[in-house]
């Protein structure tokens, strides 16, 4: 009856699947790098605003909508809309390379640019 | 004394070997009637003991004969279906047997059965990845951790239900 019961060897055998699980785990969902800079791009221009400026824009959109930006300690957040459904807000603050907030009524998105990305910054 | 008394006859061999392979196939349709798991795609792989017990009792070409069979039932529901039985059963029970040769009196059958569920499974992924979809990689770390629940489950009942099939078969003198 020598392969019945727990033995040693079991538990080096889960430990291994655990620690492969883990590295997996931290190598597939390593958040991505802090951005530079937010790209906005509405119907009638694109902006690029640094994150290490704080400040407060206002962007038109389409059909007099108009969307209020914040930024504020290297995070970029909508602050206010007038658009019925407020998705933009509530998405909340963005900071991530490749991050994105859409106000769709206003055709405006806003994504953060990372390091290789950002040509110019208007501020 | 040996865990499973290898048939010394011929057809007591491959009596055995037909009882494993019939067992296997009616355990994962079985398993089909089960309620889904919370990770799409994962199965409990309940044929998988039957793997681990025809390795035991028949050796290394009973673990493959078991797996080629159910990969066979599994082209039924089509290609990509078949080959990810096929590799996954292929790693599995090549993981298994070595385990079982290198470190024969470290390992139980439970860590031999965790060891295979995981192989099972990143054996699926690989084909599920170069057939399907290579985003499927964020997979593996789940899959992981769900074959150590899958593998104990299996392990365990592995554990319970070898002696009495031993039982069994040594009525049957084989």
């Amino acid at each position: 009856m020598q392969r019945l019961g727990f033995k040693m060897g079991d538990g080096i055998v889960a430990a291994v699947i655990v620690t492969v699980a883990l590295v997996l785990f931290a190598v597939l969902y390593r958040p991505a790098a802090v951005g530079q800079a937010v790209e906005v791009t509405s119907p009638t221009r694109t902006t690029v605003l640094s994150l290490d400026t704080n400040g407060e824009y206002t962007f038109s959109g389409k059909d007099g909508q108009t969307v209020t930006l914040c930024i504020a300690n290297h995070t970029a957040y909508v602050h206010t809309a007038n658009c019925p459904d407020k998705v933009c807000v509530t998405t909340g603050a963005v900071s991530r390379n490749g991050e994105v907030i859409a106000c769709v009524p206003a055709g405006i998105v806003i994504r953060v640019l990372g390091e290789g990305e950002v040509d110019a910054v208007v501020s | 004394m040996p865990l499973f008394p290898k048939p010394t006859s011929p057809a007591g061999r491959i009596a055995l070997l037909g009882l494993w392979c019939a067992t296997a196939v009616a355990l994962s349709f079985l398993e089909g009637w089960l309620p889904a798991l919370p990770l799409p795609g994962a199965r409990l792989g309940l044929s998988h003991l039957v793997t681990l017990i025809a390795l035991y009792s028949l050796g290394l070409y009973g673990g493959l004969t078991v797996i080629g069979v159910k990969a066979g039932f599994a082209l039924l529901r089509g290609v990509t279906a078949g080959c990810m039985s096929l590799c996954g059963g292929l790693l599995s029970v090549l993981t298994m047997y070595l385990l079982q040769r290198l470190c024969p009196h470290r390992v139980s059958l439970l860590g031999q059965s965790l060891a295979g569920a995981a192989a099972h499974n990143m054996g699926q992924l690989a084909i599920a990845l170069i057939l399907l979809d290579g985003s499927l990689i964020h997979y593996a770390p789940w899959l992981l951790l769900f074959s150590l629940f899958t593998g104990s489950v299996t392990g365990t009942t592995a554990q319970q239900t070898l002696p009495l099939f031993r039982r069994l078969t040594g009525g049957f003198r084989l």
